[in-house]
């Protein structure tokens, strides 16, 4: 045995193994290229739709339907620089029929003690039903002044944990999960609850989280879309507009998202009890719960819908600190592979539909073993035409393939953009921008690669996950 | 092909994405300026007609001949009908209608039914609602069958009402099979037609409905805050598909007359906690003093809901002191009751009402 693998380990051509990957990796980005612009053409239908119902401003009054409750869930852990001011723009969101639960995780700062000088909170006797298994409530606080806050005191268990606590405290029908640091729009919640009254099979919806770095904020609310001032964030500007108005919309259009972002997402809550809540000791508690609906659809033979929405509803401080979005996008890889690797099963699941056969394969390939392949890609390609193995066109052509390709794709997005919610008014910063969505992709993007690499690492050596913590700039202008 | 050039291919491909973002880059300026030349036309029609419009509004007669309105302005024109049509009402809605019809509005408007934007079809339909006329019933009834959007299902079964109530009844439970509408859209569609009927067509829907569908009318009726009577109300909790807990407890969502009393009381204890907390909620509304020993049991039920709305009804009961309420639960000794009894109270102290929204446990 041992002298065969010593054979076959001589008698191996390295250079041409390794010339083979390469070629792969170029095919892989060829493949990436191909199913994203199928994606785009996806989303642009799907938003020009969804733009043209939006705007019936006409509509007999009778069609507007009536609101049903909403309880806004806010998991805050050390969040006092934010907190109070996050609470105060929920309450004034424009909506009829809503109850904001602040839910403190065992926060080492002064956040409980901020809400409570805030809202004159008292200690309240509150009885509830605990559905869901979440670490142990301490107090729960309310406002005789406020009568739609409640604050639950609890021991630190994460950010899943504290939105199961929330959860069994919640009394609507409709849970909305909302980050403390997220800013919304006044008719936020107008827009993300459609999905639900248009049609009564959706059980979850998802909003487009856009970047507040830079923008302007008016008394908690969005005022004015703004480019953010530094490169970071401005690289990231042109992320989050791929990744959610070409990703997201698409695979909405097929009924198989797969995740909805922590930052602002509606739920069904009875389709949360009836799954269990979110799953604690998970990074990516988002993209778990959503994948464990979608389990939770197929197993039934439901024609339950997850929905999402492509107004930007909800916009959030990104990184601008290298050292924070390292952090950030690392924990982000672990999360996602946690949430694929648990949910294995739904891939090409014969009834999985979309989701199965399409979205998952999508996002095993090219999300989570995508950074893998492009590192790999990127090394062997220096190395091989370093020691001739291969010319300088199939280099080029590497290149071309990796970077040009990545290029269009980032400018296709700020089009879609253009066509369709055009946030960013003035021109010059749409030029800008577009100048971004080249820079990004040279550089930028291979030390995202290089950092999600290093998530995947992480997560195959099983490291324990943590509430994430970020250095916070407050680039926004009250 | 591409082991002999890679580049070439990559680039061909790339020349090829360059070429679609070329073209997203023309339809965006295509859109831009269809939109501009569409907001043109809008001004235009809203320089010409709202005058006239107005004019209709204030004065009881009509002019003698309105303006000519082309082709292309119709869906312009459509608009701002709607949004007029829609802040009046009594005599000068029925001369805006007549203008409408003047126009023939319905009719011209009716191809858009089929366009391929979904803005314009919507707009097709409510325009057929508002003004009926013949041909528009058959119209509306084949969007409810075959269009598959929900809410354009939705807005021809509006238009429908409007138009022909009993035909948009029939429909409602027909479209209803094959669109998932939602409570919330329906109830605030049906608060616009007339009351009475709709508490007969929803009644006479009950007694031939199978169980599955009379939860669905049941809610809608609670949601119209429809009285159910007596005798109708009997009948259905005596019927076999009244047993079943979901109509059950929509049954006694219902229940309002003080003759309803005996039956709610029978439906304290039934085995489904949502009949529990309904029944608890009903004697809310008809709770007498003597309801105070049946109520007590619930402080230990084990859904949270039932302890809450028992508790609730407790404190509202006539004669009840709230002391003595507080020796009763002590003399329970049940840890849960001590604890929903703090909460309610202390809730009731503060003023709070305890419901959040009509559809509420």
């Amino acid at each position: 045995m041992v002298t065969w693998l010593i054979d076959w380990h001589t008698g191996v051509d390295w250079w041409s193994v390794a010339a083979t990957l390469q070629r792969l990796a170029l095919y892989y980005f060829i493949v990436m290229m191909a199913v994203f612009v199928l994606l785009n053409g996806l989303s642009l239908a799907a938003i020009r739709r969804h733009m043209e119902g939006a705007d019936a401003r006409w509509l007999p009054k009778s069609f507007e339907p009536l609101q049903p409750p909403v309880s806004i869930l806010v998991p805050a852990y050390n969040e006092a620089l934010n907190v109070v001011g996050s609470v105060q723009s929920l309450l004034h969101l424009d909506y009829p029929n809503l109850e904001v639960i602040v839910i403190n995780d065992g926060s080492t700062d002064d956040t409980l003690a901020r809400l409570v000088e805030a809202f004159e909170l008292e200690a309240f006797p509150e009885v509830y039903s605990r559905v869901l298994d979440a670490r142990p409530v301490r107090s729960v606080y309310r406002s005789r002044r406020v009568s739609s806050l409640r604050v639950v005191d609890k021991e630190n268990g994460g950010k899943a944990d504290a939105l199961n606590a929330g959860i069994n405290l919640a009394r609507s029908p409709l849970v909305c999960s909302v980050d403390a640091d997220s800013i919304l729009q006044r008719d936020s919640l107008q827009r993300m609850i459609r999905p639900f009254l248009d049609d009564a099979r959706t059980v979850a919806a998802g909003g487009t989280i856009r970047v507040a770095n830079g923008c302007r904020v008016f008394q908690g609310f969005l005022g004015e879309a703004r480019e953010p001032k530094s490169w970071l964030a401005r690289f990231q500007v042109i992320e989050y507009l791929r990744a959610f108005l070409f990703g997201r919309t698409g695979w909405s259009a097929l009924n198989a998202v797969t995740v909805v972002s922590g930052a602002f997402g509606l739920f069904r809550k009875s389709a949360l009890l009836r799954v269990g809540g979110y799953k604690t000791g998970t990074v990516g508690e988002d993209m778990e719960l959503v994948l464990r609906l979608q389990a939770d659809r197929i197993r039934r033979r439901s024609t339950d819908r997850i929905v999402y929405v492509p107004d930007p509803v909800c916009w959030t401080e990104v990184p601008e600190h290298l050292g924070s979005l390292r952090n950030q996008r690392i924990r982000w890889q672990r999360g996602l592979l946690e949430s694929l690797t648990a949910h294995w099963r739904l891939l090409f699941h014969p009834r999985g539909g979309a989701l199965s056969w399409f979205a998952l394969p999508f996002m095993w390939l090219f999300e989570a073993l995508g950074p893998l392949i492009e590192v790999i890609g990127y090394v062997l390609t220096a190395v091989l035409w370093l020691n001739g193995v291969i010319d300088a066109r199939m280099a080029t052509a590497f290149l071309v393939a990796a970077i040009g390709l990545g290029v269009l794709l980032s400018t296709m997005a700020l089009v879609l953009e253009e066509i369709s919610f055009r946030v960013y008014k003035n021109p010059w910063m749409v030029l800008r921008l577009l100048g971004f969505a080249l820079l990004e992709n040279l550089g930028y993007r291979q030390i995202n690669s290089w950092w999600r690499l290093r998530g995947l690492f992480q997560f195959a050596r099983g490291k324990r996950h943590q509430w994430g913590s970020m250095r916070r700039s407050a680039t926004w202008h009250q | 092909m591409m082991t002999q050039d890679p580049l070439a291919w990559v680039l061909g491909l790339a020349g090829l994405l360059l070429g679609l973002v070329f073209c997203l880059l023309v339809f965006t300026l295509i859109l831009r300026v269809t939109a501009a030349r569409e907001q043109r036309r809008r001004e235009s029609v809203r320089r010409t007609w709202q005058p006239i419009l107005f004019d209709s509004l204030y004065t009881d007669s009509l002019p003698e001949s309105l303006p000519l309105l082309e082709k292309r302005s119709v869906p312009a024109f459509s608009e701002l009908w709607c949004s007029l049509l829609e802040s009046v009402s009594g005599s000068a809605r029925q001369r805006m209608t007549e203008v409408g019809r003047q126009l023939e509005l319905a009719d011209r408007i009716a191809p858009l039914m089929r366009h391929r934007r979904f803005s314009y079809r919507l707009l097709a339909i409510t325009v057929q609602g508002y003004q009926g006329g013949p041909g528009v019933r058959g119209r509306l009834q084949r969007v409810i069958d075959w269009e598959s959007s929900p809410v354009l299902a939705l807005a021809a079964l509006q238009a429908l009402m409007h138009v022909d109530e009993k035909a948009g009844w029939y429909w409602l439970f027909a479209g209803r099979e094959h669109h998932h509408w939602s409570a919330e859209r329906l109830v605030a569609m049906l608060a616009q037609t007339d009351r009475a009927r709709a508490r007969k067509e929803l009644i006479r829907a009950l007694r031939r409905q199978s169980p599955d569908t009379m939860p669905f009318v049941l809610q809608l009726m609670a949601g119209l805050r429809l009285e159910l009577p007596g005798d109708a109300l009997r009948s259905l909790a005596a019927s076999p598909e009244g047993q079943h807990p979901d109509v059950l407890s929509q049954l006694l969502s219902l229940a309002q007359q003080p003759d309803q009393h005996g039956w709610v009381v029978t439906q304290l204890h039934h085995e489904s906690p949502q009949v529990r907390v309904q029944a608890a909620r009903a004697l809310l509304r008809l709770g007498r003093r003597e309801d105070l020993d049946r109520l007590m049991p619930l402080l230990c039920d084990q859904v949270w809901w039932v302890r809450y709305r028992a508790m609730q009804a407790i404190l509202a009961l006539p004669e009840v002191d709230l002391e003595q309420v507080r020796a009763l639960v002590e003399e329970l000794a049940d840890p849960f009751a001590r604890d929903i009894f703090q909460h309610v109270e202390r809730e009731s102290s503060w003023g709070y009402r305890g419901e959040h929204g009509y559809l509420a446990h």
